[in-house]
């Protein structure tokens, strides 16, 4: 399962969501819906988007976790 | 400056506000329709007729027999509240759709599919429905001059009903895109 950390990132950024969702051209809405876990995937441009605004590389902002019928 | 998708997107949702009011005008034109059917059908069934001025019946001339206004009572009545039905689906669809400016949902869907069966119904109900009641014995014999079924409706209706799934296979695509980021 891939994870996105925005909230590591933006931490270290002292940046908030609304600041990001501003930068990266997405609603607070559907950023917010990473936190509930309702997006399954991210767009290329988006990615691009929300690393620029980071400074950051998107290693920084993915994270694989195993899933648990993996293990 | 406002791109393809929003320029659509406004179009879709004027187009869908003016067939929902226009629903609204055929909706009350077929309940109309239906009470018209419903009180044929109780001129046959407390035995009047409309017959000729020479004071019989003959299938020559303009009249109503008995057995023909039951018949056709209850054939415009089924086929006015089936139509009904499925004017009210229809408006309800649009309505959501230029409230909601989203089409591709799963209950749009479940709403096109809905249409299309009650077509389907409307197409060969009201046919089985007449050489059923002709058959009773009420006064003259009454013959349809075909076997009554909407051949056009029907395929039309399967056409409907083909695009339905289609449209369901959208929603599903579309539901993908809004989880995609």
């Amino acid at each position: 399962m891939i994870v996105l950390r925005l909230d590591r990132m933006l931490a270290d950024r002292k940046m908030s969501l609304n600041e990001l969702s501003e930068h990266v051209g997405v609603s607070n809405v559907n950023l917010s819906r990473i936190k509930t876990g309702k997006v399954s995937g991210v767009r290329f441009s988006t990615l691009n988007a929300i690393c620029k605004a980071l400074d950051c590389q998107p290693g920084d902002i993915l994270e694989y976790i195993p899933d648990p019928e993996d293990e | 400056m406002p791109n393809l998708r929003d320029k659509t997107l406004n179009h879709m949702a004027t187009l869908c506000r003016i067939m929902s009011i226009l629903f609204i005008f055929v909706s009350i034109i077929c309940a109309l329709a239906f009470f018209i059917g419903v009180i044929l059908f109780a001129a046959g069934a407390f035995g009047y007729e409309f017959l000729t001025t020479n004071g019989g019946w003959n299938p020559s001339e303009p009249g109503f027999s008995q057995r023909e206004l039951v018949t056709e009572g209850v054939t415009f009545s089924l086929f006015s509240a089936l139509a009904l039905t499925s004017y009210l689906i229809a408006f309800k669809m649009f309505r959501s759709i230029a409230k909601t400016r989203h089409p591709f949902e799963r209950a749009r869907a479940r709403e096109l599919k809905g249409i299309a069966w009650v077509n389907i119904a409307c197409a060969i109900l009201p046919a089985i429905a007449a050489a059923v009641v002709s058959t009773l014995g009420f006064g003259n014999p009454y013959i349809p001059e075909d076997f009554g079924i909407d051949y056009d409706t029907l395929f039309n209706a399967i056409i409907l009903i083909t695009f339905a799934y289609i449209f369901d296979y959208g929603c599903i695509l579309q539901q993908q895109d809004d989880e995609l980021l």
